[in-house]
């Protein structure tokens, strides 16, 4: 399948989570991945064998523009990690359509300032409608996110996205 | 209300006690409180709950 138009800049959680899940070949459906030295730092930090240098798509960004006032403001506010900083700084410079986070704080500042947001669990829905996953990939990776990896949700809830996409995806 | 101790690193006590001497707060020990209020707004379970259901519904019928 054609991968998208879409720019997308990656924060760590994602990067990390699907690395977890041993699916981070779901990322390839973008146009172009971009990922900030700072987010790689972090991701090597928690999984020093990631290997992005798998994906087609992905551009490391060595030198992250500077955040603008607007921007820096509500970093400084909610307190946001050098990673998230240097992926708004990016998706701001740079044009992206999405930022590809799963940190609240970083992204309630991106959704302050006109860009889309998604998460791991988007992401792994999303594989499914675009026909990367099957539909029983889909939910298989949606249980073993408690086991597998660090994205700490809470039982019931995610109890009910898996009964929602079990009975809403394809 | 409870009392915490904690290793605050050089650079961080540092920076809060620029904000203590420019006025910003009376002592380090509001700083650090006004900053924990700060981060827990920002990192609610409610919120991320809130972010995670609208990541759903795109993931499911998104068209992009």
């Amino acid at each position: 399948m054609a991968a998208t138009e879409i720019v997308a800049v990656l924060d760590a959680g994602p990067l990390i989570h699907l690395d977890q899940l041993g699916r981070l070949n779901l990322l390839e459906d973008f146009k172009e991945l971009l990922v900030p030295k700072a987010v790689l730092d972090e991701a090597l930090r928690h999984r020093p064998g990631i290997k992005l240098t798998a994906l087609s798509n992905v551009e490391i960004i060595t030198e992250s523009p500077p955040l603008p006032a607007d921007l820096l403001k509500l970093a400084d506010e909610l307190a946001l990690h050098a990673g998230e900083r240097a992926a708004l700084a990016v998706i701001k410079a740079r044009g992206g359509q999405f930022l590809l986070s799963d940190d609240a704080a970083a992204r309630s500042v991106a959704l302050a300032v006109g860009f889309q947001t998604h998460g791991t669990i988007g992401l792994i829905l999303r594989s499914n409608r675009r026909g990367q996953i099957s539909k029983s990939e889909m939910l298989e990776l949606l249980r073993e996110l408690p086991v597998k990896t660090t994205l700490h949700l809470q039982k019931k809830f995610l109890a009910g996205i898996i009964a929602k996409a079990e009975t809403e995806a394809s | 209300m409870k009392t915490l101790t904690i290793d605050c690193p050089d650079h961080l006590h540092e920076q809060l006690a620029r904000l203590v001497e420019a006025g910003w707060f009376k002592a380090p020990e509001e700083g650090v409180l006004e900053a924990l209020r700060r981060y827990l707004s920002g990192h609610s379970v409610e919120l991320q709950e809130q972010q995670i259901m609208a990541d759903v519904e795109w993931g499911l019928h998104g068209r992009d």
